[in-house]
């Protein structure tokens, strides 16, 4: 986890640093919406807190025939 | 020309439309319409060339009526504005959903086909780290890239077909009747789930502007149309439906197959440096899409300060979203599939009725 918080502060800083120096500061909200899904999914790639893939998920909301085995 | 304004031509975004198809339809064409379809998989694609003709003459209409606009405003225009914004929404996680779809097929090709015993997240890797380089260099470059990989492409793709359609079976792909008309329509919602036209709508502020959309636009649908009949028939014809709608990577597996005169074979390594070249293109142009979905849902001033935490995003969702290959196929097949209808067919035309009924269009 803690490599992927270190990218993400990374990526963060120099965006930042780029967005105050061509004034684009305006833009700096919908840039931590990013950063905390960014967060949020380092999270859920590290801890699976669901014990499923995503893809797993959906395939059960469609009732996928993948889990019947055979 | 063009490049002074910093837009491209309908020509040069018919011909990204026909490399984004051409990547899906070599992966997984075949398998799913023979499934579905059997010996007439190959007539599936028709059906989807109309459903496609259709989407042209909808997207035609937006296009003239709102000129240097993207899709997002044509959205925002037709619907109240929470409605509007949820529809963007929607399309950016599905465009997302699709982009980690490609980026995870991307490296798991590489892992299957070429290099068994290599760390996927190699190829993932780097893949990203030259998206993310590209996609600040604008369209207009790409899609000069664009047209220079489309001529590699067909060449290569020719030359295949003239090797492959003499040793085609004629019992694999026929006989064809009226009991053939249900399965062909069945098999032919995975053709029509890659029309991915509406995608690009959203930088069409970006394109040249010309009345040249229909004419371009039915030209690389019936070019797609040939690319794709030719792909199932040769596969169908040379494997038979039952090996093909049982195997990953139909195509890849025919070509392999392929022996001229006894002795020269491993033309697969032929396709798959086409594949790696349509798929670079792909996650450019998605990416390039998302992101100005971004931009419009946002109103912000310039995309370029999300690239890196956008393409970050994409690698992690590229490990949630399937713990193995068979996942990743099975949702493609299952989920990805009637998600692409829905966003790229049924909004469009749900939009264009509202627009119809509000005399906007």
């Amino acid at each position: 986890m803690l490599k992927y918080i270190m990218i993400i502060g990374a990526i963060s800083i120099y965006e930042i640093y780029m967005m105050v120096k061509k004034r684009q500061m305006k833009d700096f909200n919908a840039f931590l919406i990013f950063v905390l899904i960014a967060l949020l999914a380092s999270y859920i790639h590290v801890h699976d807190p669901f014990d499923a893939s995503l893809s797993e998920l959906l395939l059960k909301l469609v009732k996928s025939e993948y889990f019947k085995g055979g | 020309m063009f490049r002074n304004k910093g837009k491209i031509s309908v020509r040069q975004v018919m011909i990204i439309l026909i490399i984004t198809v051409y990547t899906p339809s070599i992966r997984f064409i075949a398998r799913a319409t023979s499934y579905s379809a059997k010996q007439a998989s190959w007539l599936s694609p028709i059906i989807a060339f109309g459903v496609y003709v259709i989407m042209l003459f909808i997207l035609n209409r937006f296009y003239k009526k709102y000129k240097n606009k993207n899709f997002s405003e044509v959205i925002l225009d037709n619907t109240p504005k929470l409605i509007g914004k949820t529809i963007i929404v929607i399309y950016i996680i599905s465009i997302t959903l699709l982009l980690v779809l490609y980026i995870r097929y991307f490296g798991e090709r590489f892992v299957t086909a070429l290099y068994p015993n290599v760390d996927i997240n190699i190829f993932i890797i780097s893949i990203l780290l030259i998206v993310a380089f590209m996609i600040r260099s604008g369209i207009v470059v790409i899609a000069r890239m664009s047209e220079l990989m489309f001529i590699i492409m067909t060449i290569i793709f020719v030359s295949l077909m003239f090797i492959m359609v003499p040793n085609v079976q004629l019992e694999n792909v026929t006989p064809i009747s009226t009991l053939d008309i249900i399965p062909v329509f069945k098999g032919s919602i995975v053709t029509i789930a890659l029309s991915y036209l509406p995608f690009y709508f959203f930088f069409s502020h970006e394109w040249s502007q010309n009345d040249k959309f229909l004419k371009h636009g039915i030209m690389a649908g019936l070019y797609i149309l040939i690319i794709e009949v030719l792909i199932i028939f040769v596969s169908v014809g040379l494997m038979g439906s039952t090996v093909i709608s049982r195997s990953p990577l139909s195509f890849f597996i025919a070509v392999k197959n392929i022996n001229l005169l006894g002795e020269i074979s491993g033309f697969e390594s032929i396709l798959v440096s086409t594949w790696i070249l349509t798929d670079f293109v792909i996650l450019i142009v998605y990416t390039y899409s998302a992101l100005n979905m971004i931009k419009s849902l946002f109103n912000l001033g310039d995309f370029k300060p999300f690239i890196n935490i956008y393409i970050f995003i994409t690698y992690l969702l590229t490990w949630i979203i399937a713990k193995n290959v068979f996942e990743l196929q099975d949702w493609g097949a299952q989920f990805a599939v009637y998600m692409n209808i829905n966003v790229l067919i049924v909004i469009p035309v749900i939009i264009f009725m509202i627009g119809k009924v509000r005399k906007v269009v």
